[in-house]
């Protein structure tokens, strides 16, 4: 490689990384999205770490001690109504929202990037049937959406996913739509366009790119919107089934131990808030950071 | 503007269509034949290829459309499968508790969150700021059941404040008219004097209300802080300023009307995602709304309520987001269609 | 360090309207202090049109809001005085300055397009400021609403007092304006901040000649903010210049135009395309350069890096004050020895 060739390429990836590690200081400022991003950090590892954190096996039951109270018979949280400790199931519950979150947000980003992508550069019929079909389904409210899907497939974890992940297509076909119609008239499209490269290559490579921002945005807000989704859809009996320990599933029967358990109701309910608001405050953060410099 | 209106309530049609369809594939998709589920696992062959032909079942897919589409032009969502009555009376009887809930509720949230946006937007970066932007946000990630949940164990059970299901005290003898139970209990004020079941049905609707209300808020509060910051940058509070106005006659008189109008929008759209969504909280609640009853209907797989009462809620959804931007442009001096 | 009252000038103390004395204003930034108004005083008589003349960004804008202390986060006024009428302005409660905005001192902005709420009628924004200050029935107020609109020279103002905002020109709203800063019993200083610059070069004139008119008739002074020599030609009575927050020179209004004596001054009169002085010759005159970054200023000289005549004091020190005649001093350290006429 030549000696321009070279300083051309540690300038470029220079710059690459001045930018990201501009906007990583940017972010670091802003204590509520290092907050969140801790919370993120925790739930990732407890998810991963789960079978060394647990104390117990999640879905062991043990009639004999049941409902048995925070820190008695060694049972951190207190056990639930068939005896399975609350604080494991909480645990292996981490793991079960990780992997919705990333399942129900890939389904999501990967449809909608491609719809919006479609619609915003191709334009016209597959703009107009693209937006139909995104307005309709906008048109229901995303719990009854979710709701008809599952009923429709029939409940359970993975259709409550495919469910989740279907509702959320829209929010990403909107927003890359609108990225790409602002891009596509770009000086730096028309220059590569006559340079030959083909719709493919602008799509994928030099449009794509700098739709990214809001893109990662949503989809952590995404994370947050699956695990609060996935809760409630557990939670009406149309999610996961008994005895996965999912967060909202745990709280689904919980109704009738208010009076008598308040760990049971309390503590699974904890975890969810938890958990989202980490994945709502470092959104929030990122989004604050990313934004003004799209408005630049 | 009329012009306007003429054409968004247009375009509503096809969308409307759109929901039909839809709604009538998914249902055709569900696993399970509709006619053996109705007459039970013993039921003998020719008495499901019976009950299929009379329910119009052998016919070709796109007949049964056809034939539903017919119906539900007149408003005839087929009968239940469970009770045997007819859907939409099915569905107009448990109307009016989804409403009068679904209003309570976003009128906690309206004001309460706007006077946090407010206050919050007026007095950026204080500790009131942080503090209530930081519970606005608690607000949006906690679980709608959960909280309710946790409202009934503090202040039904353990506090006794409030009951912890129900519309109406059950010992109350009581027959509705309206059937929206806080205007009913108003009439009965008014005829028997007695305020016991106007603040009967006020006690059982408050919980739900806050429980169903408290998402919206917390959006609510924000929208109205940015849009309040957005407006207080802007040259004409300084202007107001300028003539020697009062701090609070610049905040709630000049810049608020300014901010008011995306807060509009949400406040539209959050009322709409209640009606919808109550279903979470009219569980928990046991309140007898529409959410609940679409909810068992999904559970006993009654297909005709669920069909009925999934496009009844989709329909009303989209109207009321379609009354929400007529109103924007109603209200924006700026826009004239 | 508080300047001495000019022995000229102490006879007039009593016309004096507004007086301040060493005013700073300081912004405090995530990037550091950004001193706006940096030891800036000056005088206006009962009467009379005081310009304050510079680029954008030197600091007049801020000024003339500190006198009204209209200044927020991340501002603050940090030392001077403002004597308006002969009290401290800085030492008024907040409710006893509200008193004074809009009442004895009124504003009115640049942008005529963004300075009017625009979700009120034109009337209503007019008739607040009366039933602010004054005991008075809606009814008069509007009344005499109608009486303003008619002295700023707005057509059927009965009708026009109804209308948005955005129902008018941006000619009619600055005269709008210009009512509602005339809405009191007793002004007695009205500021204009640049009131001309987002008007098209027609209606400028149209609005500088109101102004001087009403001035006449209802004896008001004014601060006049602008950055453009011509509208002080034909507006001022005296002129100051200021340059990065610091005042640099001040004169009489024909002082300013024939005797300029700090080579700022003589830059800007060199970029007037219509000064008399300089018709003939083929080219506009710009400074060469740019306003230097206000959080990076020296202790010398701000014009220093942009002066022609500058020397290595010019870095180091900031100039004496310099009387130079009869109303005219100059911050410059060879004030005397450069000849520009």
């Amino acid at each position: 490689m030549s000696t321009i060739e070279q300083t051309a390429d540690t300038r470029q990836s220079r710059l690459e990384n001045s930018l990201l590690y501009e906007n990583w200081l940017l972010l670091r400022k802003n204590k509520s999205a290092m907050l969140g991003l801790f919370i993120i950090v925790i739930f990732i590892l407890v998810a991963v770490f789960a079978p060394l954190l647990a104390t117990h096996d999640p879905i062991a039951q043990n009639i004999d001690l049941r409902l048995s109270r925070p820190m008695e018979n060694g049972y951190i949280l207190g056990s639930d109504d068939f005896g399975r400790d609350l604080y494991s199931r909480i645990i292996y519950g981490a793991r079960i929202s990780l992997m919705i979150g990333t399942i129900t947000v890939s389904i999501g980003l990967v449809f909608g990037v491609f719809l919006g992508l479609i619609a915003g550069y191709y334009g016209g019929v597959f703009d107009i049937l693209i937006m139909r079909l995104i307005d309709i389904m906008l048109a229901f409210p995303y719990i009854l959406l979710a709701l008809v899907i599952v009923a429709t497939l029939g409940p359970s974890l993975r259709n409550a996913m495919i469910a989740i992940g279907i509702v959320g297509i829209p929010r990403y076909a909107r927003i890359v739509r609108s990225s790409v119609l602002a891009e596509k008239e770009s000086d730096y499209i028309i220059v590569e366009r006559s340079l030959g490269a083909s719709n493919f290559e602008l799509m994928f490579k030099s449009i794509l790119p700098n739709c990214l921002s809001p893109i990662i945005v949503q989809a952590t807000l995404g994370y947050a919107g699956a695990i609060l989704s996935s809760a409630a859809l557990s939670f009406l009996g149309m999610g996961t089934q008994p005895p996965t320990p999912e967060w909202g599933l745990m709280l689904s029967s919980a109704k009738q131990f208010v009076a008598s358990a308040w760990w049971v109701v309390t503590f699974p309910g904890v975890a969810i808030l938890i958990s989202v608001l980490g994945f709502n405050l470092f959104g929030d953060g990122l989004r604050d950071v990313l934004d003004p410099r799209l408005k630049e | 503007m009329t012009k306007y209106i003429l054409k968004r309530l247009l375009l509503l049609i096809p969308t409307i269509l759109g929901i039909i369809t839809i709604v009538f594939f998914m249902m055709s998709l569900a696993p399970g034949d509709p006619a053996r589920l109705a007459l039970g696992a013993r039921a003998t062959p020719e008495a499901v290829a019976e009950l299929r032909h009379e329910w119009g079942l052998d016919q070709p897919l796109t007949t049964q459309y056809l034939v539903y589409l017919k119906h539900v032009t007149a408003l005839d969502f087929g009968k239940s499968l469970k009770t045997q009555e007819p859907v939409i009376s099915e569905i107009l009887a448990r109307f009016p508790a989804t409403i009068e809930l679904s209003i309570v509720a976003i009128i906690i949230s309206t004001v309460f969150g706007i006077l946090a946006g407010v206050i919050s937007a007026s007095k950026q970066y204080s500790a009131l700021d942080y503090g209530t932007m930081f519970g606005a946000l608690v607000g949006v990630s906690m679980p709608v059941f959960w909280l309710a949940l946790i409202l009934i164990m503090v202040f039904s059970v353990n506090l006794n404040l409030f009951p912890t299901g129900g519309r109406m005290g059950i010992r109350l003898i009581f027959s509705p008219i309206t059937h929206f139970y806080l205007l009913d209990g108003l009439i009965y004020f008014f005829r028997t004097g007695s305020m016991k079941y106007f603040l009967s049905a006020l006690h059982h609707i408050i919980l739900p209300a806050i429980a169903l209300g408290t998402v919206p808020l917390a959006i609510i509060a924000r929208v109205t802080r940015s849009s309040m910051l957005e407006v207080l940058r802007q040259d004409y509070i300084r202007t107001a300023r300028s003539k020697g106005l009062a701090e609070r006659v610049v905040i709630y008189k000049h810049a608020l009307k300014n901010a008011f109008l995306p807060v509009i929008t949400v406040i539209g759209i959050e009322f709409g995602f209640n009606l919808a969504g109550a279903v979470l909280t009219e569980e928990i609640f046991s309140w007898p709304g529409l959410g609940r009853w679409l909810f068992s209907a999904m559970n006993a797989r009654d297909i005709p309520a669920i069909q009925g009462g999934v496009m009844v809620i989709a329909i009303v959804f989209v109207v009321i987001n379609l009354a929400v931007d007529v109103l924007y442009t109603l209200l924006n001096p700026k826009i004239r269609y | 360090m508080s300047e001495a009252i000019d022995v000229n000038v102490a006879g007039r103390k009593t016309n004096t309207v507004l007086q301040m004395e060493n005013l700073r204003t300081f912004f405090y930034t995530q990037k550091g202090v950004v001193k706006a108004v940096n030891d800036v005083s000056l005088r206006i008589e009962k009467g009379k049109t005081l310009a304050l003349v510079g680029e954008s960004g030197c600091g007049k804008s801020v000024t003339s809001l500190s006198i009204m202390r209209l200044i927020s986060k991340p501002g603050r006024i940090e030392s001077g005085r403002i004597l308006f009428e002969g009290e401290d302005l800085l030492t008024y409660s907040d409710r006893r300055m509200r008193s004074i905005r809009g009442n004895r001192i009124s504003m009115i902005f640049q942008e005529p397009m963004t300075s009017l709420n625009p979700v009120f009628r034109v009337g209503e924004q007019i008739v607040e400021v009366f039933l602010t200050h004054e005991k008075i029935k809606k009814s008069e107020a509007y009344e005499r609403a109608v009486e303003l609109l008619k002295m700023v020279g707005i057509p059927a103002p009965e009708k026009r007092i109804t209308s948005y905002p955005h129902e008018l020109s941006g000619g009619m709203r600055q005269r709008v304006m210009i009512a509602m800063a005339l809405a009191s019993p007793d002004p007695g200083l009205m500021i204009a901040d640049e009131p001309t610059t987002a008007l098209d070069v027609t209606i400028q004139a149209q609005i500088l000649q109101l102004m001087n008119e009403l001035q006449q008739r209802v004896k008001m002074s004014l601060l006049l903010i602008t950055h453009d020599m011509g509208v002080v030609a034909e507006t001022a009575d005296h002129v100051v210049v200021m340059y990065a927050g610091k005042k640099v020179e001040e004169a009489d209004i024909n002082d300013i135009f024939e005797h300029p004596q700090h080579p700022y001054t003589v830059g800007l009169l060199n970029s007037i395309p219509a000064n008399e002085k300089y018709r003939g010759r083929d080219r506009l005159e710009a400074i060469p350069g740019v306003v230097p970054n206000l959080l990076k200023l020296h202790n010398g000289c701000p014009f220093e890096n942009r002066c022609v005549y500058a020397r290595d004091i010019c870095r180091r020190e900031f100039p004496e004050r310099r009387v130079i005649g009869e109303n005219h001093e100059v911050y410059c350290h060879f004030a005397d020895q450069l000849d520009f006429s």
